[in-house]
């Protein structure tokens, strides 16, 4: 079948947007890539639902920061037990590099731990470096709203990661 | 006033350089002494290193250009749905823009307010100062900016006045500049929305009333009232210290709350100590599916006002166009079932796709296809045929937004599911809802038919 002209220029502009999003929760380009795919098959499945004012970078960001977070969530597979959470490594010294990949593999999963609105928040603000302006047009809240959730979201990642943190 | 309690809670907004100068210095002069919070803070750094050496992955170019071809080929080979039809959503916006949905929206968020006041709480000395004034005022007035959806914003005055009254004065900009009174009695239960220029009137009534609530659920000052009191009791209800901003050239310190799917911020003075700003948002998965912003400002307490302006009898040379009734009780799973079979009666059998404000597009379509209303008809009030219309669909509204709301009311833990999207009522035996009640071991089960059972969890659909 022919594809739409606009969804053609929707994957040209938007891709890299939604690959280095997914790629920066994940860590990980093959989950990226999953996560690619399903943001724009989904769209592509909907495409006559799309209202032609829809804002798609703010779009793509926050399906893309939730498809990622969810993908997290259940890829623990790619992860050896011992390095989850309920048993994280205390008696070995992993070298830094392990244990920096370590800490945002368990940062990653346990966004998804987080409500979503804080979990948003701090992808937005502290992955994406977008301004509490742009995140609150996103979400549909205020800037102090934003703060709120990204104060929360420290302080709740903080404690779910505080074996790896120390 | 600055215990380790209290630095200990501005320790995020320390790490995030959000603090004004004097609260950095008592902080880093708190942490040359106390080990635990200087702890605290190293791990809070640890998490933003973490953060910031993620925000720095790129994916290469190649990958980028095959990914794209990859999602190019895939949505090839599957079929898309049908194409956009553009008349639909005209009509939507026709809808949306015409005054009587607005007074609706203006209902609803009026109830979001109530919500959102709730959730007023604290423990810290500062935030009892600053609510304070809330706790003792006889009067207040404010100016609120209000934002739903894709629908314009509006702006109105906003006046208080003791026991539960409120009148707002809302200005419009589209479809034609237009002004709107709208007086609330939740004493009496009653409510006013006058069109001035056109001389027209509109009444509310709220029925089924919970007598325990009147003061405390339909009296927004006496509820926010009754609400801080009972958070201050509580040393464990804690709320967010936002640090410093400016607002119109004054510096001002914030407090947030964000629990139970509700999110609020309170701005005050920092040398009075007055509330300069009130700001509530409520997000898609909060507020049944449409985003919105309420911002207070320009509160101004203990203004005397002329009870006159509270009436909520209509005035004379005014015309009462419509009378709402509004079920004012907690919706219930009965409530949903009667908005899934009117929006079934409706659609020939079919279900919405979703449970939220945003269905709503999809039954403007419906109507559209019954004939109740051409595009491009019935901005104009006194319109009969768009009298007719929106007397129809103004009730409807209200009733599928009841069934919504209780979906939106059950808490996280209820694990609610929606699979009514490619149903209809003819498939019996096919659930389309479930959730489980407080405290029940089982699921309600929802069918196509609107029948409701009980299941254990491994018999819940897939």
């Amino acid at each position: 079948m022919i594809l739409d002209k606009r969804f053609e220029e929707l994957v040209e502009q938007y891709s890299s947007q939604v690959l280095n999003t997914a790629l920066r929760v994940l860590g990980n380009s093959e989950l990226a890539n999953d996560v690619h795919q399903e943001v724009f098959l989904s769209i592509w499945q909907r495409w006559h639902k799309f209202n032609g004012k829809l804002n798609w970078s703010a779009y793509l960001y926050k399906v893309t920061v939730r498809k990622a977070i969810d993908l997290a969530k259940h890829s623990r597979r790619s992860l050896p037990p011992e390095l989850e959470l309920e048993h994280p490594i205390i008696n070995q010294e992993p070298d830094a590099a392990m244990r920096k990949e370590q800490l945002q593999q368990q940062l990653a999963q346990c966004l998804a731990k987080l409500p979503k609105r804080q979990a948003d928040a701090f992808v937005l603000s502290r992955i994406e470096g977008l301004a509490y302006e742009k995140i609150a047009e996103m979400l549909g809240c205020s800037e102090s709203t934003v703060r709120v959730h990204l104060h929360r979201a420290t302080k709740n990642l903080t404690q779910l990661l505080r074996n790896y943190l120390d | 006033m600055n215990t380790h309690k209290h630095i200990n809670e501005i320790l995020t907004a320390f790490v995030l350089d959000e603090l004004s100068e004097q609260d950095t210095s008592e902080v880093r002069a708190h942490l040359a002494e106390c080990s635990q919070c200087s702890d605290e803070v190293e791990r809070l750094r640890a998490l933003l290193k973490c953060s910031d050496d993620m925000s720095k992955l790129f994916v290469d170019e190649q990958v980028c250009e095959s990914a794209k071809r990859r999602i190019l080929r895939t949505a090839e080979e599957t079929e898309a749905s049908e194409r956009l039809n553009i008349s639909h959503f005209y009509l939507w916006r026709t809808i949306m823009k015409s005054p009587v949905i607005k007074i609706a929206a203006v209902i609803i968020i009026a109830a979001a307010v109530l919500i959102g006041f709730y959730q007023f709480g604290g423990s810290t000395p500062a935030f009892a100062d600053i609510v304070r004034p809330i706790l003792f005022a006889h009067t207040a007035t404010f100016a609120m900016t209000v934002q739903v959806g894709d629908v314009s914003p509006f702006t109105a005055q906003g006046m208080f006045m003791e026991p539960g009254i409120t009148r707002l004065e809302i200005s419009f900009d589209e479809p034609m500049p237009m002004k709107q009174i709208q007086i609330m009695d939740y004493i009496k239960g009653r409510g006013l929305f006058l069109v001035p220029e056109q001389k027209m009137a509109v009444v509310t009534e709220l029925k089924n009333r919970p007598e325990q609530m009147q003061l405390s659920q339909f009296n927004t000052f006496e509820d926010m009232r009754i609400q801080i009191r009972k958070a201050q009791e509580n040393a464990d209800e804690s709320v967010e210290y936002l640090g410093q901003r400016t607002i119109d050239g004054r510096q001002v310190i914030g407090y947030g709350i964000v629990q139970s799917g509700v999110e609020m911020s309170i701005w005050a003075d920092s040398q009075s100590l007055l509330p300069v700003q009130v700001e509530y948002s409520f997000g898609e998965d909060m507020w049944m599916g449409k985003q919105g912003t309420i911002v207070m400002d320009d509160i101004v307490f203990d203004v005397p006002l002329d009870d006159e302006l509270f009436s909520v009898e209509v005035p004379d040379g005014y015309t009462t166009a419509h009378t709402m009734q509004i079920d004012a009780s907690e919706p219930t799973e009965s409530d949903l079932i009667e908005a899934l079979r009117m929006w079934a009666d409706l659609s020939g059998g079919e279900f919405p796709s979703v449970l939220n404000m945003g269905a709503m597009e999809e039954l403007a379509k419906v109507l559209e296809s019954k004939g109740d209303l051409k595009r491009g008809e019935g901005s104009d009030l006194s319109d009969p045929k768009f009298k007719e219309f929106m007397n129809t669909y103004t009730n409807t509204f209200i009733k599928i937004s009841r069934g919504f709301m209780f979906v939106h009311s059950l808490p996280e833990q209820s694990d609610w599911h929606y699979a009514g999207q490619e149903a209809t009522i003819e498939d019996l035996d096919r659930a389309i809802f479930w959730y489980k009640p407080e405290g029940s071991e089982m699921y309600r089960v929802i069918y196509a038919d609107l029948t409701v059972a009980e299941a254990y969890p491994e018999d819940l659909p897939q």
